[in-house]
């Protein structure tokens, strides 16, 4: 018997592969619960370029079906960045429920239901929800919890001239924080892209630029014809180097996807 | 070789090389511009973990219920919000008793979760390259299952991405 023989037969190199095998057994039976991808999660419609949009479902598991439904909800932010939803019909879309097969993928349509642009843009949530049903057909209930997942697509219908318009409304702070109001006059959104803010006092000028820093600010939606306040600590180096009780003003720069210029900057003196 | 044969085998090479001149010619002044754009994707896989789980009464659980993974280049980033069809608690059958429980989403506090949605996680395009994964773990004290009946206690967990 070779070397090679003389070790399969051996009884504790037989209870590894046994072994290993019901542990990569697990492993694969236990990491796969769901996989999808969304694509994209932002659109916006153009009327006078293209009459719908199509979001793209992918299921990425390789063995579970997953049951998908689609609905539409206008959309709108209150002024602290919250999502406030409410059904609407104004977007037609289909198919608006299916079931993906694994490892496929499947277009959903969108349209707009009216046929002019609106004159401001129309905001809207698509989302493309995953449904709890067990698709297998055992319907075992067993304790625990079942976890799907949910996209909240952003879609937008932009007017035939979209144009944002930002200002800064007011500005104020203690020794913590910095508090301001950004106003979009216009009738597009604008994503607050690139953002940094100045703070001027006694000629000295105090830059927050870092992403970190300006979490909560960076990249946010200014949704057309809407007003939110923004908020942001003081990082501790410029906490030191301020004073408090003297005069600042505040200048806050963007770039800016839909305005009539690239970037902009704001000022406002600080309360 | 005659004068003519001379001659032809001239214009030949002539041909040949004002031929292979001009292919040279146009090969170095020809271009083809190719252009490719890459979609915004958002994948989230959710693997591993254990949502289906035993209750012992009065034995507190602390539990993986999932390992989310969450793929984007979504250059505007996403937020992640939570929310739970039973108000943080698992329901019987005739769901007349609850059992309440609290998640913790990567390593952070724990929360109770309710039927509107909780932010859990805010990425700004710094962070959005590339992949992350955040682990999901189901918190029971010990008391909460006591005198419970013995039978299948289940929630739903709905896990919302929300472009920005």
């Amino acid at each position: 018997m070779s070397p090679l023989n003389r070790l399969f037969t051996m009884p504790i190199f037989r209870s590894f592969i046994l072994s290993s095998s019901l542990l990569v057994f697990l492993f694969l039976a236990g990491s796969a619960q769901a996989g999808i991808s969304v694509s994209p999660l932002s659109s916006a419609l153009d009327l006078n370029k293209t009459k719908s949009k199509i979001i793209t479902v992918f299921n990425s598991t390789s063995d579970q079906s997953v049951a998908i439904k689609v609905t539409v909800h206008a959309w709108r932010l209150d002024e602290q960045g919250k999502d406030i939803r409410e059904p609407s019909n104004d977007l037609l879309i289909f198919p608006e429920q299916f079931v993906l097969p694994p490892l496929n993928r499947r277009s959903i349509r969108i349209a707009y239901r009216r046929p002019q642009a609106p004159s401001i843009e129309q905001s809207y949530r698509v989302i493309v929800q995953q449904l709890p049903v067990d698709l297998t057909g055992s319907n075992q209930v067993k304790t625990g919890v079942k976890l799907v997942t949910s996209y909240a697509t952003a879609f937008y219908v932009t007017p035939t001239s979209a144009l944002s318009g930002l200002a800064l409304e007011q500005a104020s702070m203690d020794n913590k924080k910095l508090y301001f109001t950004l106003n979009n006059t216009g009738n597009a959104h604008t994503h607050l892209r690139q953002a940094q803010i100045v703070i001027t006092q006694h000629e000295q000028r105090f830059v927050i630029a870092q992403p970190n820093e300006l979490k909560g600010i960076i990249n946010e939606n200014m949704l057309a014809r809407s007003q939110r306040h923004f908020s942001l600590v003081w990082p501790e180096s410029i906490s030191r180097a301020l004073d408090f009780k003297a005069p600042m003003e505040l200048e806050l720069s963007l770039s800016c996807e839909s305005c009539d210029t690239n970037s902009a900057v704001l000022r406002a003196p600080i309360d | 070789m005659n004068k003519q044969n001379r001659l032809s085998l001239i214009k030949f090479h002539s041909l040949l090389l004002g031929f292979l001149f001009s292919t040279t010619a146009l090969s170095a002044t020809d271009s083809v511009l190719v252009t490719g754009t890459v979609q915004e994707v958002i994948t989230v896989v959710i693997s591993g973990g254990s949502p289906a789980f035993s209750i012992t009464p009065e034995i507190a659980v602390d539990i993986l219920v999932g390992t989310i993974t969450i793929n984007s280049n979504d250059p505007d980033g996403y937020d992640v919000t939570l929310k739970s069809d039973n108000t943080g608690g698992l329901k019987n059958g005739d769901a007349d008793e609850t059992i309440a429980y609290q998640v913790s989403y990567d390593g952070n506090a724990d929360i109770t979760l309710v039927t509107t949605t909780t932010n859990v996680e805010t990425v700004t395009t710094a962070t959005t390259a590339g992949e992350v994964t955040r682990a999901l773990r189901l918190k029971i004290a010990g008391t909460e299952s006591k005198g419970k009946s013995a039978e299948d206690f289940t929630d739903t967990i709905t896990m919302e991405i929300l472009g920005k």
